[in-house]
This record gives C-alpha cells, structure tokens and sequence, in this order.
C-alpha cells in the first residue's frame, strides 16, 4: 500500500471488526491481500510476527488458565491484526503515521507533538546505540557486579542530560525559525491498485459481515 | 556605513563566571565579520545573544538601531535574522528537505503554493534541487549544512549568524559552503576555527580571548 491515511483508516477498521465481533474465516481475505502485495517481504513480516507472538503467548497463558477457548480466540484475534498491521506498516518509517494523520486532519498540534516526541526517540535511539558501542569499544563487559549497574547509570544519566540539551538547542530553532506551534507537511493522495484492493477487501469483509453472515 | 547589528557593552555570567564583559561590536550593512576563539570562551554562546537566544547579564543590542529592550523585543526582527546553529540538525523542523525549507514561510502565512515557487528557485540556485524529496536527517554533513542554509536564505534574512558553517566538513563540502557564503551579498558574522575559511570570506576578524572581545589587524 502507499497512500499513509488510507493505511491508518483500512487498520482502524480492520482492527475494530476483528477486535469486536465474533471471530469468522473471512477476516483473513485482507491479510492474505496484504501479504499478497508485500510477498517480497513475506519471511521477513512472519519472522517479525513470530518474535512478538512470545510476549502474546505469556499473555495468553494467563487467560488460559481460566478459559482455553478464550485463549485461543485471544491468540487468532491477536494474530489476524498483528500481521495485517505489520504487513501494512512494514515498509513505512514513523513519519509516515505522520503524514497519514495530516491527510486525515488530525489536530495540527497533536501531529507536531507526535514528530517531535517520533525524533526525540530515533535521537535517544542512536545515542543508546552508540553509548553501547563505546562501552563495548572501551572493553566494558556487563556482569551482576555494583560496577555494572554504576557505569549504566551513569549512562543513562548522561543520555538524559544530551536529550535535555537536545531539547534546548531544538527549542532555540524554533524561536529563531518562527515557529508558531506546528510544522507544515507537504502530503500526497496519490492512491494505487494495491490501496485500492486491500480498501476493497476490508470494505467487503464489512460488509458480508454486516449485512450477509 | 549604516549599522545592522550593534553590540553594547554585552556580559555574560554563568553560574558566577564571567564568560565575557563588555563586548562591544558594530556590524555593517552587507559586512562579513569572523569571530575566532579557543574552545569554550563563549563564541557560540555570544551567536545565540545575538541572535536574541540568550539574555545577556549586561549591556544590550540595537539591531538596525532599534534596542533590543528584552528577548521579546526581537520578536519584530525575527524574519530579519538568519541563525545557523553549530549542529545543523536541531536546526531542522520537519522530515523532508523541502518541507523544511518552506517552513518559515509557511508559518509566516506565505500560502504553500508561493512558498513552494520561491523554494524552488532558492534549491536551483544552491544546486540541491536533487534532494528536494529526501529525508534532512539522512543527509550527510555537507547537505546538511547547505539544506539548513536554504531554511534561513528563504526567508530574505539581513544578518546571517552562522556558528561553524564549516565544521566537520570535507575539503569539498567547505569549498561548496565557501563559495555559497562569498556569493551573499548579506551582513554575516561567521564562528570559525578554519582560518583559511575565514580568510577566504571576511575582512574583519574578532578573537574571544580572556573574556572580551579583540579587533585582530
């Protein structure tokens, strides 16, 4: 898929129909539509959802204990929008959301809080990266000693003062740049056959469901 | 010589050190003027004074002799201003190249037709059109620099205030940064530690040293 607002509205969709109704063989049309479309990436999207399905399965664990069927429509339910979501979103980077959420006329300041507080984590990201590769550089090796847990304070420590500078300096541009509560996006609607065939595929899910089954 | 940007008796403390005392400065209409100094004597920190970041502990500044009561007061010259900070991508405000250099109209209220126009013609002119489409932040150091530098040319600025234009650049990418620094005809005050850089592009050259500020002939 390419168009971002429609990513977002076919996945609210999808998520509340699979989410809130009884479960039925045809909510997996959309995703094999989407696995379709990113069949280049299929291993890749499985590998991805097999590695969340760990957290999922302790989850699940828990509801199986009072109630096995439950736990099993809890997993399917889990897994059907998990890998719509992943198939869909596979290929797009955090501003895209961005984008998506300005094509929808999100609030202005709500899409600006969600860029920045989107670069803080990239920004504390790569600095957690490179904090790990000097201490790996500098012959660090973590053990369960008092030393261990000093030196990643310290390192935590330190990403919070860089992040606190980092806001500083963020905050100087936007004084000197004018900026007046929110960015401007230049956003696309080109729509292409892939979004127009998972829209139809969702669209036609809701609707056997709604008025057919 | 009409004066864009003069600097009265400006102090800066910080936790009961004094930074600088007394700094006095004139800057001239289309004058490039450098200010060198060792690491951590404050050169940055005077930049962001200037360009009315910072409160200073003393003094004030008149910019186009209007003085700056506060750091409200700049609010009106703002557009005027052009601030380049040593890190170019706290400088960046929004994910694409073009995106970012439309900002400033943009939150001016230049429509985004007009806004769009206008870039085009700026990136042609610095020859970035190519990385209109890109994302700032995987830009490299260079692109980065020049990508920031259409951010604030846009907007027609006066006085350009740029903290190390030239730093941790390639020969190439300072030679680029050179030639598009010689080509504007603006008032600048240019941080460097490259002298051949500075050599290249100013006639007037200042040294923070022991916290005040020196004419070097």
């Amino acid at each position: 898929m390419h168009n971002d607002a429609l990513k977002l509205l076919v996945t609210l969709v999808y998520s509340f129909l699979v989410a809130f109704t009884s479960l039925e063989y045809f909510y997996i049309v959309p995703i094999l539509v989407v696995l379709f479309l990113e069949r280049k990436q299929l291993v890749k999207i499985l590998k991805k959802v097999v590695l969340l399905n760990f957290f999922i399965v302790l989850l699940v664990l828990f509801v199986a204990f009072q109630n096995h069927l439950m736990a099993v429509e809890l997993l399917v339910r889990i897994n059907c929008i998990l890998l719509f979501t992943t198939a869909l979103f596979f290929k797009s980077y955090g501003y895209d959301i961005i984008r998506g959420l300005d094509t929808l006329r999100v609030s202005p300041i709500f899409i600006t809080v969600f860029y920045f507080t989107l670069n803080m984590i990239e920004f504390l990201m790569l600095e957690l990266k490179n904090q790990k590769n000097t201490l790996k550089a500098r012959g660090f090796r973590a053990n369960t000693s008092l030393y261990s847990y000093q030196t990643f304070g310290n390192l935590f420590a330190m990403m919070f003062v860089k992040a606190f500078k980092k806001s500083q300096e963020l905050q100087y541009s936007m004084q000197s740049r004018g900026f007046n509560g929110r960015i401007y996006l230049l956003t696309s609607n080109t729509v292409l056959f892939g979004d127009i065939l998972v829209c139809v595929a969702v669209l036609a899910v809701v609707i056997i469901k709604g008025f057919v089954v | 010589m009409s004066c864009s940007l003069n600097l009265r008796n400006i102090t800066y403390i910080n936790d009961n050190t004094t930074i600088f005392a007394n700094v006095v400065l004139n800057l001239g209409h289309e004058e490039k003027i450098a200010i060198v100094g060792a690491n951590g004597c404050g050169k940055s920190t005077l930049l962001k004074i200037m360009a009315g970041l910072i409160k200073p502990s003393a003094g004030y500044i008149e910019v186009f002799h209007h003085k700056m009561e506060n750091l409200k007061s700049f609010k009106t010259y703002r557009n005027d201003i052009g601030y380049l900070p040593q890190d170019v991508s706290n400088h960046f405000l929004c994910p694409t190249v073009i995106e970012d250099v439309i900002f400033s109209l943009r939150a001016n209220g230049v429509s985004q037709k007009e806004a769009l126009q206008k870039a085009q013609v700026l990136l042609e002119e610095l020859g970035i059109m190519h990385l209109k489409e890109r994302t700032v932040f995987e830009l490299s150091g260079g692109e980065q620099k020049i990508v920031a530098l259409a951010g604030l040319l846009i907007l027609e600025p006066k006085i350009l205030l740029l903290d190390e234009p030239t730093n941790a650049l390639d020969r190439q990418s300072q030679e680029k940064i050179i030639a598009l620094l010689n080509s504007i005809k603006k008032s600048m005050i240019i941080v460097s530690h490259h002298t051949s850089f500075i050599e290249s592009l100013t006639s007037t050259v200042y040294e923070l040293k022991d916290n005040s500020l020196l004419k070097i002939e």
